[in-house]
């Protein structure tokens, strides 16, 4: 019982490799699924999910928070799906999204740049430069995305479990050695980190909750108790308090909710 | 056969993996005791020589020796290799052995938190200085790969595998590399075998010629030799002749091709042998 998060540099064949891997290990193979059950539920449009999702901030969306309420709702999707097992995610940021969680294995594919300018291409019709120019432009919106938001660089293979240069593999070679891992006991879920992963869900659920009116709320939870930190204010607190009361009954399992004013959050929070 | 090469942000961990790997599967171990043997060769300490691979702490070398330095381990290395079923760490040969089909390149990183405890306890260093002092570390190996081999080791798109010893453990790594090595892409061709000793010939060649022509880069096919020179217009007879002429006298090459380049990062030469990207 494991989860499996593939993140993949653009024309990587990462895809491939996860839709590979769900089949062997009869996993379910998400990456669109999350948005539209975050569209569904958030009533957003997909399109600027999938958006929030890929690109990275532009200035104006910097000084606003609608982005940061668009990936709050994607997490929130994806740690539900997440927490029922056994399924491989292969879309944006999987390995900061599921973060803190000891059975998820994290992998990242990586190729180098002749073979997808090569594959760009192929696929595209496009001429090398073309080709390269596009890959670079979707690299750095992918690094800048992820650094806004969570301050970590996608590149840097200390945030994952394993990573596979994928040229030098075909796919099912690749797909088998990340099966190999899945199936080691340190990735399988045990009641503690199946704990970890429901208080992620519901840590996830309360900040999606909040998160349009309140941007700079961190959420955590343990055990169905709450903490949501948030900004000093004596106004600002009141009012997230309240809010807070409300959530009591539209998510399910919470024991107590506190809110913490001008504290700041722990680093595993939401 | 394959052959493996093994990084890791901690050389330890890939000098006992290294050593594990090699017995456990009848492999040639070659990692720092090839040391010995250069220094020896080429008449230069072995002190030296380690600090050039290491690239960390005071400087104990210029930039120009340390180049030279790592030319005579490159070419060790290359040698040892062609032989193939050779695991080796510790020699930066994941920097220079581009290109070459049959070797499979792996990096292991450290549990970082059992490294940082262990390295806190090793230099008596608090949890925050250890931290800070790591991380120097590994700015100071980035520069160093960079300035030496055009690339920084903690790229992992210049490895085939990357793993992290997190919860993933040593054994299993082993087990990874045993199987990857017998993938059919990973197996000795002819023409892998051939991108080796051209590596190689290139390597001897960048030896000879590195004293006296600092800003080169070599490249092999068979017995022919290309260089590429950087030089001015009115030195061009004189290098021309003085690069061919010392190149002769490595053995097994055969013809001599010299280019002049004003800027070495116009020579298009694929798997070569570079002194650095500036070409200084």
């Amino acid at each position: 019982m494991t989860v499996i998060t593939i993140s993949r540099g653009s024309k990587s064949m990462g895809m491939a490799v996860a839709e590979h891997v769900a089949e062997t290990l009869g996993y379910e193979c998400l990456s669109r699924a999350v948005l539209l059950e975050a569209s569904e539920q958030f009533d957003v449009p997909e399109i600027k999910l999938a958006k929030a999702m890929h690109d990275a901030p532009s200035i104006l969306e910097r000084l606003g928070h609608r982005k940061h309420s668009y990936v709050a709702w994607v997490q929130s999707a994806l740690t539900r799906h997440a927490a029922r097992d056994n399924i491989v995610y292969h879309g944006l940021a999987g390995h900061v999204l599921l973060k803190n969680v000891a059975h998820v294995l994290k992998v990242r594919i990586v190729a180098s740049l002749e073979h997808r300018v090569a594959f760009v291409m192929r696929q595209e019709n496009m001429s090398a430069v073309d080709a390269e120019h596009d890959i670079h432009k979707m690299d750095k919106g992918r690094q800048k995305w992820t650094k806004s938001l969570y301050g970590v660089d996608p590149t840097d293979a200390t945030l994952y479990d394993l990573v596979l240069n994928i040229p030098r593999f075909d796919v099912k070679d690749a797909a088998d050695l990340i099966c190999q891992c899945a199936k080691l006991p340190q990735f399988a879920s045990t009641p503690d980190s199946k704990r970890d992963m429901a208080d992620l869900v519901q840590a996830c659920a309360v900040k999606a909750a909040l998160v349009d009116e309140y941007p700079d709320v961190a959420v955590t939870s343990k055990s169905g108790n709450v903490l949501v930190y948030c900004a000093a204010g004596d106004r600002h607190g009141r009012k997230v308090r309240s809010r807070v009361e409300s959530l009591r009954q539209s998510i399910e399992g919470i024991n107590n909710i506190e809110v913490h004013v001008g504290a700041s959050p722990p680093e595993r929070a939401v | 056969m394959t052959s493996i090469l093994l990084s890791s942000d901690d050389p330890q961990v890939a000098e006992d993996i290294a050593f594990r790997f090699a017995q456990g599967e009848g492999y040639k171990h070659v990692g720092l005791s090839l040391l010995s043997e250069i220094a020896k060769k080429h008449d230069v300490s072995e002190e030296k020589l380690q600090w050039a691979l290491d690239g960390t702490g005071a400087r104990k070398v210029s930039r120009k020796e340390r180049d030279v330095l790592l030319s005579y381990v490159q070419a060790a290395t290359l040698e040892t290799l062609v032989q193939d079923r050779v695991v080796s760490a510790g020699l930066a040969a994941h920097l220079y052995v581009k290109n070459v089909s049959h070797v499979l390149q792996l990096r292991v990183l450290a549990n970082p938190e059992k490294r940082l405890e262990e390295y806190g306890e090793q230099h008596k260093l608090s949890r925050r200085k250890a931290q800070k002092a790591l991380e120097k570390l590994r700015e100071e190996r980035i520069r160093w790969s960079t300035e030496s081999f055009g690339v920084s080791e903690y790229d992992p798109s210049i490895y085939d595998i990357v793993v992290q010893l997190k919860q993933i453990d040593t054994d299993r790594v082993l087990r990874i590399i045993r199987e990857t090595a017998a993938f059919r892409g990973f197996q000795t061709m002819t023409y892998s075998r051939r991108c080796l000793q051209n590596l190689q010939l290139a390597s001897e060649v960048h030896v000879a010629l590195l004293p006296s022509y600092p800003a080169i880069r070599v490249k092999a096919d068979g017995d022919r030799v290309i260089v590429h020179v950087k030089c001015s217009k009115r030195q061009k007879p004189q290098t021309v002749s003085g690069i061919k002429e010392l190149a002769r006298g490595v053995e097994t090459v055969g013809l001599v091709e010299v280019h002049t380049v004003s800027d070495l990062r116009d020579a298009d030469i694929g798997a070569e042998h570079t002194q650095s990207p500036n070409g200084e």
